[in-house]
């Protein structure tokens, strides 16, 4: 997803691979297979051309970025359960008491 | 019987009505541990004796021959709507809560799947911590229950001292190790099965509060008290001016404020006491039906 990302533009497997092996020794087998995966649970596209395929993401790297920052700061009710967070948001007001607490003890660190 | 029917009815609604309020206050809360399971013991209370009442309706003696007679067909047609509804509420009762609990439970795992892609393919692994980094500046931590990881922001390991990122670690893993996600599923799911009862929208808001409360106090066999203070403090005042505000009932300064001055432990007394409690409420809406049941069905051992 990387190198789609970064190149911006549809790849076949084999410059995937390419690419790849500049740094590791993978198959191509290897790179088609988990392509595919990628291509079957929907998170690249692909269009024939010629004997291979041309994948490309669905979405970018930003759009995903967003999706992921709402999943992790939505501190809706509907959301509770699916993640256990460390703290939920607190109003200024709040805030302004859990430092005044924390001033009170000294610093505690 | 009737009777034991309506006690049983009456028991439930004043239960569902009535323990919310003894439930929420504030000396329970010094011991999470029972103070969740006297909700839940509630909850299953509740439950048992709606469920338990409508059968009792129809175990009564001339009920139950009514009931044979309506499947024959002999008592026309309000015998067959009577025992109609005895199939019929129970089955209903228990299929909505199996229905929701299972739809909440493959939503949870729907949602983490597709979150964990995501972490998966943004994010990376940090090998000396054991959890994966994404590169965020919003200062959160969180765990994924059912993969068993922990995820951080790049932005909450740079607010974080070493003693606060071992404090923040050590409360995710004991929500892991607890498996306190399936609590708040299933209250979740009751809340969603019965919205308007009032025990099961406090019981859904006081488990997410009390399954914290929890791994805070987990937490303390491996951190300091004030580094998990500080850290919760960091890292929930870092992120206020950046979000619409969701009010939490100031739960969160409630955790710092019991971190800082801890209450002293409820006396030993209190806690069989509330133990048991627990473990009565459960088995309470079971009694009239063993009592019931007892009386009408002669016991193999007169005819031996």
């Amino acid at each position: 997803m990387d190198r789609l990302w970064s190149w911006g533009r549809p790849a076949i497997v084999r410059d995937v691979l390419d690419d790849l092996n500049k740094e590791r020794d993978l198959a191509y087998t290897t790179v088609m297979t988990v392509m595919d995966n990628l291509h079957r649970k929907g998170w690249l596209t692909r269009e024939r051309d010629g004997r291979a395929y041309r994948y490309a993401p669905v979405a970018t790297r930003q759009q995903y970025n967003a999706e992921l920052m709402r999943e992790i700061l939505a501190d809706s009710g509907d959301q509770a359960g699916t993640l256990l967070r460390f703290v939920e948001t607190v109003t200024p007001e709040e805030a302004d008491a859990i430092r005044r607490a924390l001033r009170s003890r000294g610093p505690g660190r | 019987m009737t009777t034991i029917a309506t006690v049983l009815f009456g028991y439930a609604a004043v239960l569902a009505a009535a323990s919310p309020r003894f439930l929420s206050s504030q000396w329970l809360a010094r011991s999470p541990r029972l103070a969740l399971a006297l909700w839940h013991s509630c909850a299953v209370s509740v439950l048992l004796a709606s469920i338990l009442a409508t059968v009792a309706c129809y175990a009564d003696d001339g009920l139950l021959r009514g009931w044979l007679t309506a499947i024959d067909g002999s008592s026309g047609v309000p015998g067959i709507v009577a025992a109609a509804v005895a199939v019929l509420v129970p089955t209903v009762l228990i299929g909505r809560v199996t229905l929701t609990v299972w739809q909440v439970l493959a939503r949870h795992r729907v949602e983490r799947d597709r979150h964990l892609k995501l972490v998966c393919l943004l994010g990376r692994h940090d090998h000396r911590l054991g959890v994966d980094v994404i590169p965020a500046d919003v200062p959160a931590a969180y765990c994924v229950p059912g993969s068993k990881q922990i995820v951080l922001t790049k932005g909450a390991i740079a607010i974080l001292s070493d003693n606060e990122l071992r404090a923040v670690l050590a409360h995710e893993r004991a929500h892991l190790a607890g498996r306190h996600h399936l609590l708040v599923a299933w209250a979740d799911a009751l809340q969603k099965a019965f919205p308007r009862v009032r025990l099961f929208n406090a019981m859904q808001q006081s488990t997410a509060h009390l399954v914290e409360l929890l791994a805070d106090d987990q937490t303390l066999r491996r951190a300091s008290a004030e580094s998990l203070a500080s850290a919760i403090a960091a890292m929930g005042c870092a992120r206020t001016p950046t979000i619409a505000l969701a009010a939490t009932g100031g739960s969160v300064l409630t955790r710092v404020e019991r971190l800082l001055a801890p209450p002293a432990p409820l006396p030993v007394a209190t806690r069989l006491g509330a133990a048991g409690a627990a473990i009565s409420l459960v088995a309470l809406p079971i009694l009239p039906i063993l009592i019931l049941t007892a009386g009408h069905i002669p016991c193999p051992h007169f005819f031996s």
